[in-house]
């Protein structure tokens, strides 16, 4: 459980990066500590047309033909050499190591140091020197950034063999960079047993480069043979290596200078085999491009600038110290490539990973200098400290914290797509949202899709990055999408996740649109069956009635009916106990109001009715109701219910004077007639003998 | 011994809405004998407001007046806590029965219904009688359901069972013959219920019986 949960954090990319650049700058510590613990003067040795002179520290000569110990050792040019792998034979070598071992026993053992110049006995003394120089600093600096990048690109994917691959390019070009960083800048000598293990180690570094690239090359981005091949080719380079540290090859140019020639010759012809192979596959050809035209260059330069005038017996055309950041065009030149095109199986995450790792790891750096440097101060500069810090450090750090965790724009994009949904017209619809997706991508061509229904539904990328197809949105045409940002980049995994978000969020706002506009639809289609099926059919009786009474009674009728259909709520189905007891209610109200006694049993009636039946069934009795009250003279009101067969019958019946002998036959009866025939009901009304009115009434009711 | 003057307020800018209410409060003043009293009409929000210094025992108040509204009016009137308040309306909104019923509104009174129906609704007003509707009845039963603690029921058996026969239809004397007790102990128990109902269900209530013109 707990080893699961351990592996797990370190197989996060960024944990792993942070670890191992921890190392890596534990390692170059290692070597300034090195470097910094030997004897250093301001004043410098320098080999001239003259032979070799000394220079103060503004550059200024201040003697010829140095000497030095208490032997007056006369300073060779040779001795100013800065990598013993460029001499011409053994014998040189020897011959120097020697002397580099006798200048350091020099160095070491004098308190005061002082050296004669000019064949004469005057003697200059030198001051010891605690800057490292220039030269040194760079090599450094390369070898690290070299080591950064390299570490970053194999965080991305420890498991595959080109990260890992590329990942051992950076080692060796920091082990061969910062071994020649404490020798080639060293003051005048280094003990052998420091001398020549660095040597050997930048050699193997020098090596180790060319083999790691080699080997990198030979299987990405396409891969040309077995694994087992790149072992067959390590074994060789690494055995002339060997000999060559065995100084069995003749001559130390046919060491390190030789070895890593003929590597870069490799090298360039399998950059130009894997061009050639990676032609047509556009994933395969972005890498090449970036990984191998950024190697061809920067070991292109190194060698001819470096290596070839050796192999030619000449001098190197730039320093070696300087000749190193070539090599950092290989690592810059991946690093922006990555950061363009997912090389490496690397995706978008890599480059907000790698920011986020080196900020935090800057911000980090940048505490413990501040928490150090508050340690050392005075009681008043560390309160001036503080004091500035709110102002001026914390701003900058938030400010950082906020640029490495900015937002995407896609919340931007969303309220732009919100707008989308709401324009009726298609085909402006249509324009807006390819505007949309040219925000969000910047493609070179986006077109109507012509096969695109035949895709589906899902967001695709195609053609290996250089196309995104977008199904159907909207009411809007499929659409592909070619050549990401202006054809520089290829589509990835994230430009799906976005295009496919924006794509959810549109169509659940176009089907809630729809869906509300139904609503709207079909409650404007209710109102208008309403107003024509009840309201209308009770203002044309009232138009053929000439009684004001009758008149008066069809507009409150009426206005209840408004009232109820304004009111009334779509689907709302309720039970038809309810309804009668309603109605039962609203009828002792008007009645005891108009002095008539109401005789109406309740007995159990279950089912629901729908809304029409619902609404039919209120305004029927009410208008009953209101026949007994206007017209009957009655002073009892009888209603009977009962619920058979999914039928309710009612029949109301009052003591009063009948139909025959007043004016009972308004048009508020038809009117009830036809609403109960629509909804499957039907209605009868008759004299009673002696008298008094009847109405009967009978209404199918869905089952409960 | 004097008997003291009843003051009663009718706000409606229709002068036929306030000529209308004002027959039908005669009638049920006449009918109670009370012969002194005062009949105080405002047209619009504005006479309203500087009528308001008055005291007055009974209020008709339109909801939906031009220059403002009715639940304002209400709500400044029952400063006075003994005034009886009826909202006067033909159709209203949700909102503006919420309103209505939280400025403390005792009634709802719908302009449109037969004269004799309006009377005898003015009547119980009056008389300081709660309706209470089939709707109301079965919405309370739905919401205070019989709980397993007896400690917490807010409603007790007795009202329990008046709301169930409210809520099938029955009216309070109905009820009182079904129960064997006297009407005014009905109307008691539903005065009761009533004030256990908060404002919110009352609006709903109040929603519920005026879409089926039950108020």
């Amino acid at each position: 459980m707990t080893r699961q949960s351990q592996k797990s954090y370190f197989a996060m990319p960024g944990i792993l990066l942070s670890i191992v650049i921890s190392f890596g700058f534990l390692a170059s510590l290692a070597a300034f500590i090195a470097a910094f613990s030997q004897h250093r003067f301001s004043e410098q040795l320098v080999v001239s047309e003259q032979g070799v002179v000394l220079q103060n520290a503004k550059g200024q000569i201040i003697g010829r033909s140095p000497r030095i110990g208490p032997r007056a050792q006369e300073i060779e040019p040779a001795d100013l050499t800065q990598e013993p792998d460029v001499m011409e034979s053994y014998d040189q070598q020897h011959r120097f190591t020697a002397r580099q071992d006798a200048f350091a026993e020099i160095l070491r053992s004098q308190k005061i140091l002082s050296i004669t110049v000019n064949e004469s006995a005057h003697a200059i003394g030198l001051t010891p020197e605690k800057i490292m120089p220039f030269e040194f600093w760079l090599q450094m600096l390369v070898g690290f950034a070299g080591f950064v990048v390299s570490a970053w690109i194999w965080a991305l994917q420890p498991k595959r063999l080109p990260n890992q691959l590329f990942g051992l390019v950076g080692v060796c070009l920091w082990l061969a960079a910062t071994c020649a960083a404490i020798y080639s800048t060293r003051w005048l000598a280094l003990p052998t047993d420091l001398f020549a293990p660095l040597s050997a180690l930048n050699a193997l570094g020098s090596i180790g480069f060319g083999i790691a690239l080699i080997c990198l090359f030979l299987i990405y981005p396409i891969r040309l043979v077995k694994n087992y091949l790149l072992i067959l080719v390590s074994i060789p380079i690494l055995g002339l290596y060997v000999l060559g540290q065995l100084n069995l090859l003749g001559e130390p140019a046919n060491e390190t200078p030789l070895l890593t020639a003929i590597e870069m010759l490799a090298i360039l012809v399998l950059v130009v085999i894997q061009f050639i192979k990676s032609r047509g596959r556009p994933l395969d050809m972005a890498a090449i491009r970036w990984v191998g035209v950024s190697t061809l260059i920067g070991s292109g330069l190194f060698i001819c600038m470096a290596i070839i005038p050796v192999l030619l017996d000449a001098e190197p055309l730039v320093n070696q110290s300087y000749a190193f950041a070539f090599f950092l065009i290989v690592h810059l030149g991946i690093a922006f490539g990555l950061k363009r095109q997912n090389l490496f199986e690397s995706e978008l995450w890599a480059i907000t990973m790698f920011k986020a790792v080196s900020v935090g790891i800057l911000l980090i750096a940048v505490d413990v200098a501040l928490v150090a440097l508050l340690g050392s101060l005075s009681g008043a500069t560390v309160l001036t400290m503080l004091l500035i810090l709110p102002f001026f450090y914390l701003p900058w750090r938030s400010m950082v914290q906020r640029w490495l965790f900015q937002a995407t724009p896609i919340e931007d994009l969303l309220e732009e797509v919100a707008h989308v949904a709401l324009i009726d017209n298609a085909s402006d619809r249509s324009a807006k949202w390819q505007e949309i997706l040219q925000q969000a991508f910047t493609p070179l061509v986006i077109e109507t899709s012509l096969d695109g229904n035949s895709k589906g539904q899902l967001v695709e990328i195609e053609e290996q990055g250089v196309m995104l197809h977008i199904p159907t949105v909207a009411g809007c045409a499929p659409l592909s999408l070619r050549y990401k940002n202006k054809g520089t980049r290829l589509f990835q995994k994230r430009d799906r996740q976005v295009a496919a978000r924006m794509i959810d969020f549109l169509s659940s706002l176009k089907r809630q649109q729809e869906a509300f506009a139904d609503g709207v639809t079909s409650e404007r289609g209710r109102i208008s069956r309403d107003l024509h099926d009840d309201l209308s059919a009770l203002l044309m009786s009232g138009l053929n009635s000439d009684n004001p009474d009758d008149l008066k009674s069809v507009l409150r009728s009426s206005l209840a009916e408004v009232r109820m259909i304004v009111s009334a709520e779509v689907g709302d189905t309720r039970l038809l106990a309810d309804i009668l007891a309603d109605s039962r209610a609203e009828a002792a109200d008007r009645l005891e109001a108009s002095g008539i006694a109401l005789n109406w049993p309740i007995v159990a009636a279950s089912g629901i009715l729908m809304p029409q039946p619902q609404k039919a069934l209120t305004s029927i009795l009410r208008e009953m109701v209101t026949n007994v009250i206007k017209h009957s003279e009655a002073t009892e009101m009888q209603v009977k219910t009962r619920l058979e067969n999914g039928t309710i019958y009612i029949v109301a019946s009052d003591n009063g004077k009948g139909a025959s002998a007043g004016k009972r036959q308004g048009n508020g009866l038809n009117n009830i007639r036809v609403r109960l025939t629509v909804l499957g009901g039907n209605f009868d009304y008759g004299d009673l003998d002696p008298t008094g009115f009847r109405t009967s009434i009978a209404l199918p009711v869905e089952s409960q | 011994m004097t008997v003291p003057q009843t003051r009663i307020l009718i706000v409606d800018d229709l002068l036929s809405a306030r000529r209308l209410l004002g027959s039908a409060i005669k009638d049920v003043l006449a009918e109670r004998n009370i012969v002194n009293y005062a009949l105080s009409e405002a047209a619009s929000f504005k006479e309203a407001m500087v009528m308001l210094d008055q005291k007055f025992d009974f209020a008709f108040v339109d909801l939906h007046l031009p220059d403002g509204r009715g639940w304002d009016i209400i709500r400044s009137l029952k400063a006075n806590p003994e005034i009886i308040i009826a909202a006067v309306t033909v159709m209203d909104d949700r909102k503006s029965v919420e309103a209505t019923l939280a400025a403390g509104a005792d009634g709802y009174l719908i302009k449109d219904v037969e004269p004799d129906l309006l009377h005898y609704r003015i009547a119980r007003l009056m008389a300081g009688e709660p309706s209470l509707s089939p709707a109301i009845a079965r919405m309370m039963l739905a919401r205070f359901r019989p709980e397993q603690d007896h400690q917490t029921d807010p409603l007790t058996d007795r009202e329990r069972e008046v709301l169930c026969l409210v809520g099938r239809g029955l009216r309070a004397k109905e009820v009182a013959e079904q129960l064997k007790i006297s009407s005014h102990t009905v109307r008691d128990h539903l005065k009761s219920i009533y004030r256990k109902l908060d404002v919110t269900s009352r609006a709903e209530v109040a929603i519920e019986a005026q879409k089926r013109n039950l108020t």
